[in-house]
């Protein structure tokens, strides 16, 4: 059987990190998951999942140089892995079959 | 608000995140704080504490440590790296001792909390009467100017002395500003009852001085204070416009009246600035000093001011002090038949609490009251280490476990201390709250003296601080000792249940150092508390040379509106005449002062054949104008000659009536009546004895009888006197009847206190009073804790002995000789505390004497009380288990342990 897929917060930080491409560490993935889909999330969380998403081997990091809006600190900037692309097509997959022959959301009703 | 995260939240995020992502995660934060900030610094940083405080700060930690380590590194224990993880396993493991041992936890916290509880109340009283800011800026550029008298005293002075000292001092400061303090009746509506307020004459520089500027409108300008009785203007603080104007916007440039007359409200204060009376009480208005004949004629002439001068640049304290020296001592060369010297006190405004002459007084209470609510910690403390004492013998199995475990002495002493700081804590803060709770409640007491004091008890940074800092000493105290004595314990004996393994005599004498230091301890603390309630039996029980049964006193402040004399005097008159008619009064009187009131009225006067005392030029005499009425009515007899009779009313007469103190003073074994005296040097009009009456008290219980002059009613201007009536009716609502005449008759005069002969008599009991109550309940409190602690001690030395009583009956010997001698070793130790206690208290005794009323620093009775009645707990202690423990059968006790 194919690994487990990503849950679904995995998935919505993983696509983050893929969209951002070269840009994304924690501030700008928060940034972007409160843009995209409204949702306030603690930064522990991001990080969390971003952490088991490097011990699984979906995302990979890499230290940037400190900057001084950071209290001089350094920025880790995470990168979607090939594995990491193949889990969120797999996860999206395995959607779509499930949705296969059902009514869009907006036909549904009374759910 | 700071543009920077908070520091605290910063500190705990570094400490909890593991290294790995500890840089680049607090790094997002400080990124995002700086970007929210721009809009709204408290919401940023609210949301920086949200995300630190977020559990999944928790889940990231645990999620990061089950990466695999880099090459190289190794754990350093099972759960975690370093520090703050074995801390948090201390941590649980501490609560979780303390789930077990729900009862133990209870009395060691609540005993706790009852020994912080005083310390935090007494704290924060303190804080909020001393530990305020007086809200000047650079306060150590400003140096304060008093009168020094001989005998070391800086007393408030005259306006001479302020002329004096600005001509002579024109380089050592920028500028001089004088001050006095003033109560006011103001009235902030036409329709409002007036209220007292306490407030500032000042000169126009005052604020200038002080580098004080308005918070809104404007301070004083040069001109406001040029020429007497023309500019009546006014400031007011922030608090009086809060509380009294409801802090509306248009008070500046309105009008209000202060003693009658309107003035001009051309500013108010800074929040902070608090003016110059006490930084615990406040100033509620400043007036320009020439206004002083406008606003209160017949207090003109009163030495009530205090100075304050700017330094100029680079001029010391010390050389501004040099150069009042000079001017004083110029001022003594130019009047070389003066037999007094006169000097000036200077002080720099940073080293002033409260005023020089009262810091060290108030200072010295504060320690007294520190002392006491200390030691009751320190009987708290000593509970404590007790009852871990015990309680390590019931674990020094778990400790033995743990170090043949491979736990070593750090961590064992390091998890006993987290242990007592928790418990520490927990007391803590429940006697933070019982603290704040007991403090709020003694604000509570009606203050027997009309200021408005106006003191802010609350949480703040120095109580949290305080309270933090007695934690860990008690934590210390009563957690280390008994940790250290755990580690003492034979490791394979006491796991081999090896009995005596206890550490055996060491653990006995620590026991006996515990059980005598505490009953020293409480020895010394009821001792001191005791000496203070019998202080005020003593001096409730004071001859005051007066009646001091049911009688209304009415002070009218007639000076406080505006009158000429004749009215002043026709309305008191007339007062005193309705207060005759009303219904059940059976007598009356008028004084200008009560005895045993504050303030003095004094006048210096020449007596021919007398000389003053040394180093003054005339004799200080007070006096008090008081009604032909008021020999009889207060039940002072007449001793020589006549009173006052048929003198009320005629203004041409100058007789007076001596006190005998003063008869005996001038004229030792001779006759006083028809001897004569010139007030203020003037022959003109002599003053003649007419009688003498018997003494009374004049100031304080404890004084010796003073000299003392009563002059007829009609000698004093009516401006402020009381009204005293006695008869059928209880005497507040006489009080309140001649209240209501005095309004009907003239609604502008303002009547300031409506009370009773014991209202007025509470002022002088109120210290007495209030230092019995707070030392009854803090050695009601010692007592509790020392019962407790005691008994616990006491009782569990015994009840270690069982297994020898059971030895020494099964080889024969008698129960009862065997529980005499256990409880008589037991008392052993308490005697030897209670004697070590009552040689403390010798010492107390005497550090005391200048406190107590009528009470000897030795007194024998209070001496012995406390011991005896510890002992008797003590022996109660011994007996109980001794009996219990000849009761069992000696071969059940030689199996027990």
């Amino acid at each position: 059987m194919a690994p487990t897929l990503p849950s679904d917060f995995e998935q919505q930080v993983l696509l983050a990190v893929w969209r951002l491409g070269d840009d994304a560490y924690g501030t700008t993935v928060r940034d972007e998951l409160e843009a995209r889909i409204g949702r306030v999330v603690a930064q522990g969380a991001i990080y969390t999942t971003l952490v088991r998403l490097e011990k699984k081997g979906l995302v990979g990091s890499a230290m940037s140089d400190p900057t001084p809006v950071r209290g001089g600190k350094a920025k880790r900037f995470f990168r979607i892995t090939p594995e990491g692309v193949q889990g969120v097509q797999a996860a999206r997959s395995a959607m779509d079959r499930l949705w296969d022959g059902l009514p869009e959301a907006s036909e549904a009703s009374g759910r | 608000m700071s543009r920077r995260p908070p520091f605290l939240a910063r500190l705990l995020g570094r400490a909890i995140l593991p290294r790995s992502v500890r840089d680049d995660f607090m790094g997002d934060l400080d990124e995002r704080f700086a970007r929210e900030a721009l809009d709204d610094p408290a919401a940023a940083r609210r949301a920086y504490w949200h995300d630190v405080l977020s559990p999944t700060v928790l889940r990231l930690r645990r999620e990061v440590k089950g990466m695999p380590l880099p090459p190289g590194a190794r754990p350093r224990n099972a759960t975690g790296d370093g520090f703050m993880s074995s801390l948090m396993t201390d941590l649980k493991f501490a609560f979780r001792q303390m789930r077990k041992a729900p009862v133990f936890t209870a009395v060691a916290v609540l005993s706790l909390a009852l020994g912080i509880g005083p310390n935090t109340a007494i704290f924060s009283l303190v804080d909020a009467a001393l530990l305020q800011d007086w809200g000047v800026p650079e306060p150590e550029r400003i140096v304060d100017m008093y009168e020094l008298t001989s005998g070391g005293e800086y007393y408030y002075t005259y306006y001479s002395v302020y002329e004096r000292i600005v001509e002579g001092t024109p380089n050592q400061f920028e500028a001089v500003a004088a001050s006095a303090q003033t109560t006011l009746n103001a009235q902030v509506t036409e329709s409002a009852d007036g209220e007292f307020i306490l407030g500032e004459m000042v000169t126009g520089n005052y604020f200038d001085v002080l580098g004080v500027s308005a918070g809104r409108g404007r301070t004083f300008l040069p001109e406001e204070d040029a020429t007497p009785g023309t500019h009546p203007v006014v400031v007011i603080s922030h608090r009086f416009w809060q509380r009294s104007f409801g802090g509306a916007s248009d008070v500046v440039g309105s009008e209000f009246r202060l003693n009658g007359r309107p003035y001009t409200v051309i500013g108010i204060a800074p929040e902070e600035f608090k003016g110059r009376i006490a930084p615990g009480i406040g100033s509620d208005f400043w007036v320009p000093i020439r206004m002083y004949p406008h606003l209160a004629p017949t207090q003109m002439t009163n030495g009530n001011l205090f100075f304050v001068g700017r330094l100029a640049p680079g001029v010391s304290t010390a050389q501004a002090t040099a150069a009042l020296d000079a001017v004083a001592a110029r001022y003594n060369e130019s009047r070389p038949e003066s037999r007094s010297t006169f000097a000036i006190g200077a002080v720099n405004l940073a080293d002033v609490t409260l005023h020089p002459g009262m810091d060290r007084i108030v200072g010295a209470m504060a320690a007294l009251l520190f002392g006491a609510v200390g030691l009751v910690l320190l009987v708290a403390c000593v509970n404590l280490a007790g009852f871990l004492l015990a309680r390590s013998t019931e674990r020094r199995k778990e400790m033995a476990i743990r170090i043949a475990m491979g736990a070593t002495r750090r961590d064992i002493i390091r998890q006993l201390t987290v242990e007592s700081v928790v418990l520490a804590t927990l007391g803590g803060v429940v006697g933070l709250a019982l603290g704040l709770a007991a403090s709020r409640l003694f604000l509570g007491v009606r203050l027997p003296i009309d200021i408005p004091l106006h003191l802010e008890v609350g949480l703040n940074g120095r109580l949290l601080l305080f309270t933090g800092a007695s934690v860990l000493i008690a934590a210390v105290i009563f957690g280390l000792t008994p940790a250290l004595e755990a580690l003492r314990a034979p490791t394979a004996a006491t796991l081999r249940d090896e009995s005596g393994a206890a550490g055996g005599r060491r653990k006995g004498t620590m026991r006996g150092v515990l059980v005598a230091g505490q009953m020293a301890l409480s020895t010394f603390l009821l001792f001191g508390a005791g000496l203070f309630l019998r202080s005020l039996q003593e001096a409730t029980s004071v001859d005051v040379g007066f009646d001091t049964g049911p009688a209304a006193v009415v002070t009218v402040e007639a000076w406080a509106s505006e009158m000429t004399d004749e009215e002043r005097s026709a309305f008191a008159f007339e007062l005193l005449r309705q207060t005759q008619a009303l219904p059940g009064v059976r007598a009356v009187a008028t004084t200008s002062r009560m005895p045993l009131d504050i303030g003095v009225t004094n006048t210096g006067f020449d007596i021919p054949g007398v000389d003053p005392p040394p180093d003054q030029n005339r004799h200080v005499i007070e006096f008090a104008a008081v009604s032909s009425s008021y020999f009889d009515f207060m039940g002072i007899q007449v001793v020589e000659g006549v009173g006052l009779d048929g003198l009320d009313s005629d203004t041409t007469n100058t007789s007076a009536v001596l006190t005998r103190a003063a008869a005996e003073r001038w004229w030792p074994g001779e006759s006083a009546i028809g001897r004569v005296m010139y007030r203020g040097g003037n022959t003109d009009r002599p003053v003649t004895v007419i009688g003498v009456v018997d003494d009374t008290k004049i100031w304080s219980l404890t004084e010796a009888p003073r000299p003392y002059l009563y002059f007829p009613m009609s000698a004093n201007a009516f401006g402020r006197y009381h009204v005293l009536a006695k008869g059928t009716l209880p005497p507040q609502r006489t009080a309140d009847a001649i209240r209501d005449a005095a309004r009907t008759l003239r609604s502008d005069v303002f009547v300031s206190d409506t009370g009773t002969m014991s209202s007025h008599l509470s002022y002088i009991y109120f210290l007495p009073r209030m230092a019995a109550l707070i030392l009854s309940a803090v050695g009601v409190l010692a007592l509790i804790l020392a019962c407790v602690g005691l008994y616990g001690l006491v009782s569990y030395a015994v009840a270690q002995r069982t297994r020898e009583m059971g030895v020494r009956m099964a080889l024969g010997a008698d129960s009862g000789e065997v529980v005499g001698m256990v409880v008589k070793s037991g008392l052993a130790v308490v005697v030897i505390g209670g004697i070590l206690g009552v040689i403390a208290s010798v010492g107390l005794g005497s550090l005391l004497e200048r406190f107590l009323i009528g009470v000897d620093g030795l007194d024998p009775l209070t001496l012995l009380a406390a011991p005896l009645l510890l002992t008797g707990i003590a022996a109660l202690a011994a007996y109980l288990p001794a009996r219990r423990a000849s009761r069992v059968n000696p071969v059940d006790a030689l199996r027990s342990e």
